[in-house]
């Protein structure tokens, strides 16, 4: 028998009963657009992320207090006080590091920000003078405070574009005076809008000292940022950093050390690699669903040949073999959940796209709606060969039926 | 009508034919010790009560079903070695059926259901459509063409499994009770069609009834009587189109 005739013979089959087969295809369609969705929003939510770490630079070397973790236990590494003026200093000497530009010790807190009936949580950056040169960002009103600011803890701040939105609203910012925790702070320069991909958006920057005294009320620091003068001497760099620090904690194992050292691409890295196994997590997930669609096919097409019974023992009489009457079922199968793939692909891309949408304008998050090509085509393969799997042991009996009893089958 | 030369053709030979059930142990002995000859261009009607093994001798003979014991010899060729495809093929090119449920494929139309013995067959694609439309002419059915074979009358449907049956211009056409769920008057029209084929077009006809009116339209007569043959004989007063059994 001819193929496109036993295609055409298995698409009659799915058509005479349209219901029947909408249904039995919903478990694939699930599987497939729950797996398009979670690949989809996963490298969306990648990009993002990846995207705020690639904007620390490539020569950005992060001290980071404790052993090193991405997580929960992040948080409680911005209480450990394993960084101290004594480690700033001894980093900040030429013959410690040879190859740093620029040392510059942060200290990370929280707060209401307060402006006449204005309230905004932000994210209060304690740095020194040296932002600007790290992280590439200049006040596109104002200025940024300096190093006699440092010195002195004055009580001045420099705040991102959306603090500024939120307490000033078009009014002039620079000059006017905000309360965080009780204290107030003058406001010196406003940062220019960064997008919203940009923690910064969200920050008040000032002093590290004045945050010490004022916010955080710790001697210690949250990060130590060192940048290397080229992206060459990235790894001398790192390893000068991490010798200097040992001696200053007389740490000789390296496996207690009590602070991390860490680049940007080891960010990079960690981040891929936790988002893609999450990714990866869920959208196993979701294929469990598809095991069950394919149970479902399975039952279906089990049904379907019993009910044409009669139908296989005519095809066999008027001269079928077992391997036609079995490609026919199997086509059938297939057919049924390679539908239900690309119904689920579309299903799938169009949701992932309004989530970015709505993730865009309301959340107002740089999110960069990606359809994942690679899924796509996985799916269509996964959808097949489930078709396949599930499909053969009914085709099987259909094709074993002897035909005078198929016939004789009331 | 059948050419001369072939009138002695054995195309049907069975020697000692046996077949047994076995149903969880009981045995049931369908057929015992059958040996029949039936020769190219004949009309055999096959008779007998319920359980006298008509059916399965019908169903053996037409390559549907294997037997127990004994040898079948289908054109000379001695079948038992043959394999399943190989039994398939032949089906396809040598055999028609007709059956008492006429077994269409109730949601396709007339000319798909004749054309689907085709779509097995080596015959070129290009020949389909022809054949299938001359089938179907042949058996008075052109304005029902396309139609669904759930829309027909029984007589009908009947019709479109002959012309199934004829579109594969198969040697030999096995009915089993054809007229067995149509009214007398389609019941007639049908077996007079089947007469048809084997007067006309020289096909040859194996023909399972148990009444005694539509047997008679064949030329001779076999009788089974529990898995036996009781009596082969020739049909003295057949019946044709002009004897009506429509009173």
């Amino acid at each position: 028998m001819r193929f496109h005739y036993i295609t055409k013979t298995a698409i009659t089959g799915l058509v005479t009963h349209k219901s029947r087969s909408a249904l039995t295809i919903i478990g694939i369609v699930i599987g497939i657009t729950s797996i398009i969705l979670v690949m989809s929003l996963g490298e969306g939510a990648q990009n993002l992320i990846l995207g705020q770490v690639k904007g620390l630079g490539a020569t950005t070397v992060t001290v980071i207090p404790g052993k090193i973790s991405f997580g929960p236990s992040q948080a409680a590494s911005t209480m450990n006080d394993s960084l101290k003026e004594k480690d700033l200093s001894l980093l900040k000497m030429k013959a410690n590091v040879p190859n740093a530009t620029y040392v510059m010790p942060m200290v990370v807190g929280s707060g209401k920000a307060v402006y006449g009936s204005n309230v905004y949580q932000v994210a209060v950056f304690g740095s020194g003078e040296l932002v600007p040169e790290i992280f590439s960002i200049i006040p596109d009103d104002g200025y940024f405070f300096s190093e006699d600011d440092v010195r002195s803890r004055s009580s001045v701040v420099v705040i991102g574009y959306k603090v500024k939105q939120r307490l000033f609203e078009n009014d002039q910012a620079v000059g006017q005076k905000i309360r965080i925790k009780n204290n107030t702070f003058k406001v010196v320069g406003v940062l220019p809008e960064k997008g919203s991909s940009s923690s910064f958006d969200d920050t008040v920057f000032m002093p590290y000292t004045t945050t010490q005294q004022y916010i955080t009320g710790t001697k210690f620091y949250s990060r130590i940022v060192v940048t290397a003068d080229t992206e060459a001497n990235l790894k001398s760099t790192v390893n000068d950093v991490t010798n200097t620090l040992r001696d200053s904690h007389n740490i000789t194992d390296p496996d207690k050390d009590d602070f991390s050292v860490v680049t940007s691409a080891d960010i990079t890295k960690t981040l891929g690699t936790v988002t893609s196994a999450l990714t990866a997590f869920l959208a196993a997930v979701a294929a469990i669903s598809l095991i069950v669609g394919g149970i479902g096919i399975m039952n279906i097409m089990l049904v379907s040949v019993t009910e044409r019974t009669r139908e296989i023992g005519l095809r066999k009489a008027i001269g079928a073999t077992n391997k036609d009457v079995l490609m026919q079922f199997l086509l059938e199968a297939v057919i049924l959940t390679l539908t239900g793939g690309i119904i689920g692909i579309i299903l799938g891309g169009l949701l992932s796209y309004i989530i970015s949408i709505i993730l865009t304008s309301v959340l107002e998050l740089d999110w960069t709606f990606v359809f994942p090509w690679t899924a796509a085509i996985l799916g269509i393969i996964v959808a097949s060969l489930v078709g396949l799997v599930f499909g053969i042991y009914p085709a099987r009996q259909a094709s074993k039926k002897s035909p005078m009893e198929a016939l004789r089958y009331e | 009508m059948l050419h001369p030369i072939y009138k002695n053709v054995t195309m049907i030979s069975t020697k000692n034919i046996w077949k047994v059930y076995d149903s969880e142990g009981t045995k049931t002995e369908a057929l015992r010790g059958v040996n029949l000859e039936i020769k190219k261009g004949e009309f055999v009607a096959i008779m007998g009560p319920s359980g006298s093994g008509k059916s399965t001798l019908l169903q053996i003979l037409g390559l549907l079903d294997g037997y127990t014991d004994g040898s079948y010899n289908f054109f000379g060729k001695d079948i038992g070695s043959y394999d399943q495809e190989k039994i398939a093929n032949l089906r396809n090119e040598k055999v028609g059926f007709i059956f008492q449920a006429f077994n269409l494929l109730p949601h396709e139309t007339v000319f798909e259901n004749v054309k689907l013995p085709l779509i097995y067959s080596e015959v070129p694609e290009s020949e389909w459509k022809k054949r299938a439309e001359d089938a179907v002419i042949s058996v008075g059915l052109e304005h029902r063409m396309n139609y669904q074979a759930i829309q027909l009358s029984g007589g009908e449907k009947q019709r479109v499994a002959i012309a199934r049956a004829l579109v594969n211009s198969p040697e030999v056409i096995f009915a089993d009770e054809p007229t067995g769920n149509l009214d007398s008057k389609s019941g007639q029209a049908i077996i007079e069609i089947i007469q048809k084929l084997n007067i006309e077009m020289g096909h040859t006809i194996i023909l399972i009834t148990h009444e005694t009116y539509t047997a008679e339209y064949a030329q001779r007569i076999i009788r089974l009587h529990d898995g036996q043959i009781v009596s082969d004989e020739k049909v003295l007063n057949r019946k044709t189109k002009a004897d009506s059994f429509v009173k």
